[in-house]
């Protein structure tokens, strides 16, 4: 499914390298999450897959489904079927959720080969992953992301990608700022589109994530690189002791 | 032509003569550069009566007549609502022929748009000019368009009286070709407890200058001045507005979003003037622009001159480019960059457009004009 093989990328502007040779290989239906220290490059590796610009890969590949990622236009990756849960959601005051949801959803079904929705069509699959989620409906005609709290940003996010449906979503920190009710939701809605096809990149600081998404495998990045693998132990483990092994030495 | 009008037009053909076309030393010009235009021979002036006129016609509350047909006090009307030391002002009144006379009868409620639609199909300079007076408690909505799709100039002079009690629903669309010159005026008199809502639409024309100059004359009257600039190009568009808070417990508000492509030139300039004795009240004004290109440019120039201590007013003025956060965000999600940029400059504009409700105006005019503009800028990149 993706493939990152020595992969070093640096700020553009600053030509500051953050990750320095990582390798990751996740197969379909995998999960896999990604813990480390603030600062080791686990949202700069979910930018890069995505495409953000200001990032610049100098060494190493990224292939995704057989294709090269790193080739193709960010609008394009989703095309595919990535999907970046963001750590920070953006706001865009003055476009509606809805409209939002429904573009974007119509833009890459239109990509795939899939006919797009009616809006009554879209309007009946969006209120009912919304309340999947226990999202306000309230919340749809409101402006992208704007005034939504912390709690509602991630909820947001996963119903994204559950209209999205990608083959592959890195969701970023996606429990942060979430209560224990939200992050069990949010978590049923991850675990909804698990299908033995579908695979996952957690990026958490957290065990408690992983108690309601369970890894496959677990992976320490600290200072662009992964420096330990493992299996659902090795959260517990860090869980316990912290990440005072890797932090860098500076 | 009445005696009184003859008189008025000879003072403005002697004081433009003495003033010419201001280049940008003169401080109310200093964005926009006229003095390159030409002053015309009278022959190059041609009659363009709008069209659709007819349609105004036994419309129950409404008269329409030109100025010789007016009362002697409509006649003493026009001319008073615009200053002669503008060069824009007194190059229209110096051209000045026939003059409209609009007037929606006391207590009135004219449900149809009253539409002056002028295209100007010739080389040449057109001068439309109107009055319109809605009398105490009449409500209506007027709708003006220029849309010349040759080289030329237009200079409307609109002048507006809003009696006490009344309200008025201003569209005013340019959208004229990039080979015309566009230089207007719109002057309203806003009285007691009246309502005066002006929204301008300035997409056309290679040089645009239009001045709005509103007297809040009455305790209680209220304007809104919502203006789109949607320029590309080598185009250069400036707005130049006044707002006159000459009576107390008097209110505007005015917000003026430009979106900028190419190396056009956009310019706001906004003054909200506050007589000593104006208190109790509130101004608000807002100016953002939207730079698309590197060339791009916006001047967005806010003043305030308050006299009076009891008075709140704001003003607050942006420019920038698109935010790439979200332009990411949306690419992220599927869809397409230049999708994306459009929907942001969408968003840029709404709240301007949100104002507007329903008018059947932006449904059947404006939406067209904006979606061509934007289909225009983001068909691949531009060349300018
Ligand atoms: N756009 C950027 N400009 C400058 N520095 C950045 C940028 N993005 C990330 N960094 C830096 O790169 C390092 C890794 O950041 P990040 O990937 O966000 O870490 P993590 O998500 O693991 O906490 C940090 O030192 C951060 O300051
Ligand atoms: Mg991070």
């Amino acid at each position: 499914m993706l493939s990152i093989q020595n992969l070093h990328a640096q700020i553009e502007e600053e030509e500051k390298a953050i990750l320095k040779g990582l390798n990751l290989e996740i197969n379909p239906g995998e999960v896999h999450a990604i813990m480390g220290p603030n600062g080791a490059g686990k949202s700069t590796l979910g930018n890069v897959l995505a495409g953000k610009d200001g990032y610049e890969v100098t060494e190493g590949s990224v292939f995704f489904k057989g294709q090269d990622l790193l080739a193709l236009d960010v609008e394009e990756r989703a095309h595919v079927g990535l999907f970046l849960a963001f750590q920070y959601p953006v706001e865009i005051p003055g476009v509606q959720m809805l409209n939002f949801l429904r573009t974007c959803t119509n833009e890459t079904r239109l990509a795939r080969g899939l006919p797009e929705l009616s809006g009554m069509d879209f309007l009946k699959l969006a209120r009912a992953k919304a309340a999947d989620l226990k999202i306000n409906p309230d919340m749809l005609k409101r402006s992208v992301n704007s005034g939504f709290s912390g709690g509602e940003k991630k909820r947001a996010e996963i119903l994204q990608m559950a209209l999205l449906e990608p083959q592959f979503a890195v969701l970023d920190e996606t429990d942060s700022g979430l209560d224990i009710d939200a992050l069990r939701i949010v978590s049923e809605g991850v675990n909804a589109l698990r299908d033995g096809k579908r695979s996952f990149l957690v990026i958490t600081h957290y065990q408690r994530l992983l108690d309601h998404i369970k890894p496959d495998h677990v992976h320490v990045l600290a200072d662009g690189q992964i420096v330990r693998s493992g299996g659902p132990e090795l959260a517990l483990e860090l869980e316990e002791r912290g990440y005072v092994d890797y932090e860098k030495a500076a | 032509m009445s005696q009184a009008l003859e008189s008025l037009r000879q003072s403005a053909d002697q004081r433009f003569s003495s003033l010419g076309w201001p280049n940008r030393r003169v401080e109310a010009y200093k964005y926009s550069d006229l003095s390159g235009l030409k002053q015309l021979e009278t022959a190059d002036a041609i009659a363009t009566p709008p069209s659709g006129l007819d349609a105004l016609t036994g419309i129950d509350g409404l008269s329409l007549v030109s100025a010789s047909q007016a009362s002697a006090e409509l006649q003493d009307k026009i001319g008073s609502l615009i200053p002669l030391d503008d060069a824009v002002a007194a190059y229209s009144t110096a051209h000045l022929d026939e003059v409209i006379v609009l007037t929606i009868a006391r207590n009135t409620k004219i449900e149809q748009p009253l539409v002056l639609d002028h295209g100007r199909m010739a080389t040449g300079s057109s001068f439309p000019r109107y009055l319109v007076v809605l009398e105490k408690g009449a409500e209506a909505e007027l709708v003006e368009r220029y849309a010349a799709n040759s080289d030329g100039m237009t200079c409307p002079v609109v002048e507006i009286f809003v009696e006490p009690g009344a309200q008025l629903k201003h569209y005013r669309a340019q959208t004229e070709a990039v080979a015309s010159t566009h230089l207007g005026w719109t002057a309203a008199e806003v009285g007691r407890d009246a309502n005066y809502r002006h929204i301008a639409l300035n997409q056309g024309a290679g040089l645009a200058r239009h001045n709005i100059r509103v007297t809040l004359a009455g305790t209680g009257a209220h304007v809104d001045l919502l203006g789109l600039h949607l320029l590309q190009g080598k185009q250069s568009c400036d707005s130049h507005t006044y707002i006159n808070h000459a009576a107390p417990n008097t209110t505007s508000n005015e917000v003026y979003k430009s979106v900028v492509a190419g190396s056009a030139n956009s310019i706001f300039q906004g003054k909200i003037y506050v007589a000593k004795d104006s208190q109790k009240i509130e101004g608000n004004q807002m100016s953002r622009g939207l730079l698309l290109g590197p060339r791009a440019r916006v001047n967005n120039k806010p003043e305030l001159e308050i006299y009076a201590d009891d008075v709140i007013c704001s003003h607050g003025s942006t420019v920038g480019a698109l935010d790439e956060a979200a332009l990411f965000y949306l690419r992220a999600r599927g869809i397409p960059a230049d999708r994306a940029k459009q929907i942001m400059v969408e968003a840029f504009i709404n709240d301007v457009l949100e104002d507007l409700g329903d008018a059947s105006e932006l449904e059947a005019h404006w939406q067209p004009v904006i979606n061509e503009y934007l289909s225009a800028v983001f068909a691949g990149d531009q060349a300018d």
